[in-house]
């Protein structure tokens, strides 16, 4: 990634898939699936925090991508939009559960505060319990926290391309991941402290 | 996409936001130990998706194009169903006129309350003869 011909590649590669499933040509759909489900269920699975519901996320999602294909404009790469997509269903989701997407208070204290002075884990620490740690300091943070911190670091996605999924401003994103990050750092903190 | 690798992207992001919330980085204290928590954060996460979703969900998604195309009448169909509600209303509205029904209504209220009338036919139309019509002409052509 990161040259000029990846970006032309990837681009005409989405022309063409995206021709072939508005021209419905056999296998194409099941294709953009295939080559997109993981971001789906990362979005999906992170949004909702269950299994079962990220699959039906997952079939909503992408209904509502061979629903809406023909609005895509080639403005941002395949992936993005089915992306925004992915965010939109979830969200709504979330919103007709009534789950809000940040916890309340979060995003109005400031974690540099409240963590200063806090310690770090054992540097020391078994690979194995502090990934048991991690992915536990993971799945309590807020359901937007934890998809940004997904989407960042596993899907690899840049900031400008998760500004584009979530649909807000890079600073914002930026500094989102940032609290999100400061605050798995601090969950870390506590898991271990329970754990010693 | 301009990606720059592994902790070198960790390290920009964090200086950056630290710089904007007035404190130092400790980015560089902890390390290695960021560096073992991003390895854990880049471990892949198991899609849960069986192995024929993708099948299932294309099947589900074409009949559902084929179910919402066939609910759609041909355009001439429509165009002379709104043309006769049209016609209609407007007959309606220049025999109410002769009444002295509109007494106080200018000429573009008039049509503006035609234009109502017409744009709730056409909803009207479309849901009570909702793919009616493209049925009969499928079953002509059998």
């Amino acid at each position: 990634m990161g040259t000029h011909v990846d970006m032309r590649s990837a681009s005409h590669d989405d022309h063409a898939l995206v021709a072939d499933v508005l021209a419905g040509r056999g296998g194409a759909f099941e294709r953009l699936i295939g080559t997109h489900q993981a971001l789906v269920w990362h979005i999906a699975y992170r949004m909702s925090g269950h299994p079962e519901d990220a699959r039906d996320l997952c079939q909503e999602i992408f209904l509502r991508v061979h629903r809406t294909l023909g609005q895509f404009r080639f403005q941002s790469a395949l992936s993005t939009w089915i992306g925004r997509v992915a965010f939109s269903v979830a969200s709504n989701a979330l919103q007709r559960k009534k789950i809000q997407l940040v916890d309340p208070g979060v995003m109005d204290s400031d974690p540099l505060l409240t963590i200063a002075g806090n310690d770090f884990p054992d540097r020391d620490l078994h690979r194995d319990q502090l990934r048991t740690l991690v992915l536990a300091a993971v799945d309590a943070l807020s359901p937007l926290e934890r998809t940004l911190i997904t989407m960042y670091h596993l899907d690899e996605l840049s900031i400008e391309e998760i500004a584009s999924v979530v649909d807000a401003p890079q600073g914002t994103v930026k500094n989102y991941l940032f609290r999100a990050r400061r605050r798995l750092r601090d969950k870390l903190a506590k898991l271990q402290e329970e754990l010693a | 996409m301009n990606r720059t690798p592994g902790i070198d992207r960790e390290r920009q992001l964090e200086a950056e936001q630290a710089l904007l919330h007035g404190q130092t980085t400790d980015m560089d204290a902890s390390s290695e130990l960021y560096r073992r928590i991003f390895e854990i954060l880049k471990e892949p996460l198991p899609v849960g998706l069986e192995p024929g979703f993708s099948h299932r969900v294309t099947a589900i998604a074409i009949k559902s194009h084929q179910r919402n195309k066939d609910a759609q009448e041909p355009w001439p169909v429509v165009a002379l169903m709104l043309g006769l509600f049209g016609v209609f209303v407007l007959a309606l509205v220049q025999k109410l006129s002769q009444t002295g029904w509109n007494h106080g209504f200018d000429l573009p209220s008039q049509a503006t309350i035609a234009v109502a009338l017409v744009a709730l036919g056409d909803l009207w139309i479309k849901r009570r003869f909702r793919g009616r019509s493209r049925r009969l002409f499928d079953l002509k052509r059998q």
